[in-house]
């Protein structure tokens, strides 16, 4: 982060500007530029009215400003995601030749792609109704598009960290969903997950070394798995890889950079402990159960009979 | 061309859409004492025609401009059509005399602010030769139509010779005097577009107007049908410059 404050020290303001007003600042420098510079005027101004009536408000100043910034940052972001370099005259060739409409349109289904990625590693029910599809992609347009024209511009950078940030929430999730799927007792059903839950009880109950899918479990799972650590001994770093081997590639990875959490977390040192205990008391049982849930949180079933 | 001309006119035009007026008269005078008269007529012959209308109606009535007395007639007659952009439809059906009257002295102000004739002539040859300009000229006939076919008289018999004659007559018959003398066809034009039927039967057109019977209706045009007639024709920005448009739009398609 401190590299990155002081190679922007050294750039200029101009050049990172939002790429739209780049752009517009390369077609300054050309000859004969009234007649494009009339087009482009034309389009982001019907692009602000349009994006004025749908997300902020036409009836405002403040709203048709806001508006403006919103179209300065979402056909920025057009123009940064179709090209390959960020150049202002390959932006500004860009603009001609397709108009500002069909930039803008790239921008934001940019946008809209990274509405529908996850921003947290947890489903509910509420996900797919379209009162919560609409609010999410309003919220992403409005944080990752508003761009103020006369300031620096790390709308693009934001825009690509939050992609791989979202992407990786998705991985986790497509990972979860397919352990839920493959539990050893059958497919889980239910609306909601908790995917980073599921990871930790898959991974807690592979201990167990004969290689079974465990996405959801209880005080009586743990228990079961507790006498077998005791009577079997497994070891544990060939019980997990015992495990991972039975998950297609992409989950191995997943897991792996999980594992390497929760290889010295208290609860395996507790388990690895009572293994060898003699006898473990009551209160040793509903100590690791209650880390247990602290792992597992809602996938934790917490019922006892 | 002087090189700092593109600059003044861009100063002058900037100024004058801002309301400074007066600043943009202070560049042209400085700007005349350093490159001459002939660079503000330049100038003025570049400005567009709505900010020269702007500039000079800002001057009418006494107040002495330089654009008032250098504006090329070209550019003053093209002026003209933007003339009646400010005006609102109320005032047209409350107070058309008003708007007549003021029209009448950015006219008589721009035509008269000169002694000299030759001038005056190409003014209002100018002023005839556009749409606006003739309409305008007529629209202020109609406001004394008795001196305006008292003078048409005069003229008929005087030709050539034919001058202002007395102070009690309406303010018109000076300049109605001085287009006959620039331009005998402008005249006749402005005439007959006062009086629709001159032309063919002016004995009728005369008695028809004399009649005070309220049942017949009037010989000449009124104010107000020509003063809204006037401005239809203020051209709007979609009319001088039809947009070529590359690219189709999508509308609200840019969200899809």
């Amino acid at each position: 982060m401190a590299t990155q404050t002081a190679d922007t020290s050294l750039v200029s303001l101009t050049a990172q500007l939002p790429l739209l007003l780049r752009a517009i600042h390369a077609l300054g420098q050309r000859r004969d530029h009234i007649e494009n510079a009339e087009e482009i005027a034309h389009e982001l101004s019907s692009i602000t009215a349009m994006v004025a009536s749908k997300f902020t408000n036409d009836r405002t100043a403040e709203g048709i400003l806001e508006a403006l910034r919103l179209t300065v940052g979402c056909v920025s972001l057009g123009l940064a995601h179709t090209l390959p370099h960020d150049d202002d005259d390959a932006a500004l060739e860009l603009l001609i030749e397709q108009g500002c409409e069909r930039v803008f349109q790239q921008g934001f289904r940019a946008i809209k792609e990274l509405a529908q990625l996850p921003d947290v590693a947890i489903i509910s029910i509420y996900d797919h109704s379209p009162h919560e599809q609409e609010r999410r992609l309003k919220a992403t347009f409005m944080r990752y598009c508003e761009a103020d024209p006369n300031d620096f511009w790390m709308g693009y950078k934001n825009f690509q960290r939050e992609w791989q940030s979202r992407t990786k929430i998705q991985s986790t999730l497509n990972c979860a969903l397919w352990l839920r799927k493959h539990h050893s007792e059958g497919p889980v059903r239910g609306s909601d997950m908790d995917a980073e839950g599921v990871l930790a009880i898959a991974l807690i109950f592979a201990l167990r070394g004969n290689g079974r899918i465990v996405a959801k479990a209880g005080q009586r799972e743990l228990e079961a798995l507790l006498a077998t650590l005791r009577k079997e001994k497994p070891e544990a770093e060939a019980a997990w890889e015992l495990f991972l081997s039975k998950l297609p590639i992409e989950h191995q990875t997943v897991l792996r950079e999980r594992l390497s959490h929760l290889r010295d977390s208290h609860i395996v040192t507790e388990l690895q402990r009572l293994t060898k205990k003699a006898r473990p008391s009551k209160s040793d049982i509903s100590n690791l159960f209650q880390e247990l849930q602290n792992h597992g949180g809602n996938e934790i079933e917490v019922d006892y009979e | 061309m002087n090189s700092n001309l593109p600059a003044l006119r861009k100063a002058v035009t900037e100024l004058v859409i801002a309301g400074s007026t007066e600043r943009a008269e202070e560049a042209f005078s400085e700007a005349a004492e350093q490159y001459g008269d002939i660079a503000i007529v330049e100038v003025l012959s570049s400005i567009e025609p709505q900010v020269t209308s702007l500039h000079l109606s800002a001057f009418d009535g006494g107040k002495l401009s330089l654009a008032t007395l250098l504006v090329p007639p070209k550019a003053w007659a093209d002026s003209l059509a933007f003339f009646a952009a400010k005006w609102r439809e109320d005032d047209i059906e409350n107070e058309p005399e008003l708007l007549a009257e003021s029209l009448f002295t950015h006219i008589h102000g721009v035509v008269f602010s000169t002694d000299d004739h030759d001038r005056r002539h190409e003014l209002l040859k100018a002023c005839v030769a556009t749409d606006c300009g003739l309409l305008a000229l007529i629209t202020l006939f109609s406001m004394a139509p008795d001196d305006v076919l008292e003078i048409a008289e005069r003229i008929d018999t005087m030709r050539a010779y034919v001058t202002a004659g007395s102070e009690s007559e309406h303010d018109i018959v000076p300049l109605a005097v001085e287009l006959y003398h620039a331009t005998q066809d402008g005249w006749e034009q402005v005439l007959y577009g006062l009086f629709p039927n001159y032309m063919h039967d002016p004995d009728a057109v005369r008695e028809q107007h004399a009649d005070e019977d309220e049942e017949t209706p009037d010989a000449h045009r009124s104010t107000q049908e020509l003063l809204r007639q006037l401005r239809k024709l203020v051209p709007t920005e979609s009319k001088t410059k039809e947009r070529i448009k590359r690219h189709k739009s999508l509308g609200k398609d840019i969200f899809s």
